[in-house]
C-alpha cells in the first residue's frame, strides 16, 4: 500500500509539478491571493459538517469523482449526502479540479496529503511536527496554520 | 410489516417531534452513547469517539473540527431539525454499528442528550 502510494507520488511529482503551488502565484482569486472561500453552496453545506472545505483546486478531477462516487467509505466514515446534492457537489468539483494530466482514473489519489506537492510544500519534518501535536489533530485541518485556508488562501508560510 | 413500520414511524415522530410523550430511556441512551460498538467502521467504534464522553463539552472530528456540544442545555436548537437530526444518525450510526439506529436507540440518545 505504501508503496503505491510512494509510486504514485513519484509519477506525479515527475510528470507534473503543478505550477499553482509555485509560491507567490496563488492570485487567481481576489484581493489577498488565494482561490476565494468555496462559493457552492452545496459543497460549503455539506463539507463543512465535518472538516474544512477543501478548495477543489487541491485534487484533480478524477479524485474528486472517486470521492464522491464513495461517500459511504469517506476517509473512514459514512459521509452520505442526499444523491441530488451530492451530484451537485461533485459537478462543482470536477469543473474546478486541480488541471493535471495522466492521473489514474481508475486508482487516482484520494488524499491531499498524498500529493507529491503537499509532501513537497510542507517538509516532511514540519508534517511530523503537525501530525503529532494533539491541537492540530490531523493534517486535513489546514486552517489550523494556514489562518486563511477557509478563504482559499495558502500562501502564508 | 405494515404494522410494524407504522409502529417505528410513530416511534420516531415521537422520539424527534415530541419526546417527552415517548417511553425513552435516558439511562440507555447514556450507556449507548459511552458503549463501545462493534460492526462498524474501526476508526469510530463509540459515539464518544467524536462527541467525547461530556456531550455537555464540544467534540472534535476526525479531521480536527469542533463539533458543538450535543447536550440540549448547552445547544438548545441541537435538534430541532429532523431532516438534519435524520441525516446524522443515518451517518453516524452506520460508521459507529455499521447500521441504521432503532427507533428506541435514537429515542434513548434523544432522551439521554435532553437530560443532561
Amino acid at each position: 500500500m505504501s508503496r503505491l502510494i510512494l509510486a504514485l507520488a513519484a509519477t506525479s511529482a515527475l510528470l507534473f509539478a503543478p505550477a499553482v503551488f509555485a509560491d507567490n502565484d496563488e492570485g487567481e482569486g481576489g484581493e489577498g491571493g488565494g482561490w476565494g472561500a468555496v462559493q457552492h453552496a452545496a459543497t460549503q453545506a455539506e463539507c463543512s459538517g465535518c472538516h474544512m472545505v477543501f478548495p477543489p483546486q487541491l485534487l484533480p478531477p478524477e479524485s474528486w469523482n472517486a470521492i464522491m462516487g464513495d461517500l459511504k467509505n469517506h476517509f473512514g466514515e459514512d459521509a452520505t449526502v442526499e444523491a441530488a446534492t451530492a451530484e451537485s457537489i461533485r459537478g462543482y468539483l470536477v469543473a474546478n479540479a486541480m488541471q493535471m494530466p495522466g492521473v489514474d482514473a481508475a486508482n487516482p489519489p484520494l488524499r491531499i496529503t498524498e500529493m507529491r506537492w503537499f509532501t513537497h510544500e510542507h517538509g516532511k519534518r514540519l508534517l511530523a511536527k503537525a501530525e503529532a501535536n494533539p491541537k492540530i489533530g490531523s493534517l486535513s485541518n489546514c486552517v489550523a496554520c494556514h489562518r486563511g485556508a477557509a478563504s482559499g488562501m495558502f500562501d502564508d508560510d | 410489516m405494515s404494522r410494524i413500520t407504522l409502529t417505528t414511524a410513530v416511534v420516531v415522530a415521537l422520539g424527534l417531534l415530541a419526546p417527552s410523550l415517548a417511553a425513552a430511556d435516558a439511562a440507555a441512551g447514556k450507556a449507548f452513547w459511552m458503549a463501545n460498538h462493534s460492526g462498524g467502521k474501526p476508526d469510530t467504534p463509540s459515539c464518544t469517539t467524536c462527541h467525547t464522553n461530556d456531550p455537555t463539552k464540544a467534540g472534535q472530528t476526525r479531521a480536527g473540527k469542533a463539533i458543538d456540544p450535543m447536550a440540549v442545555s448547552v445547544q438548545p436548537d441541537r435538534f430541532t431539525d429532523p431532516a438534519k437530526v435524520e441525516k446524522w444518525f443515518g451517518r453516524n450510526c452506520n460508521s459507529v454499528l455499521g447500521r441504521d439506529c432503532t427507533a428506541t436507540e435514537k429515542a434513548d440518545v434523544l432522551e439521554y442528550l435532553k437530560s443532561i
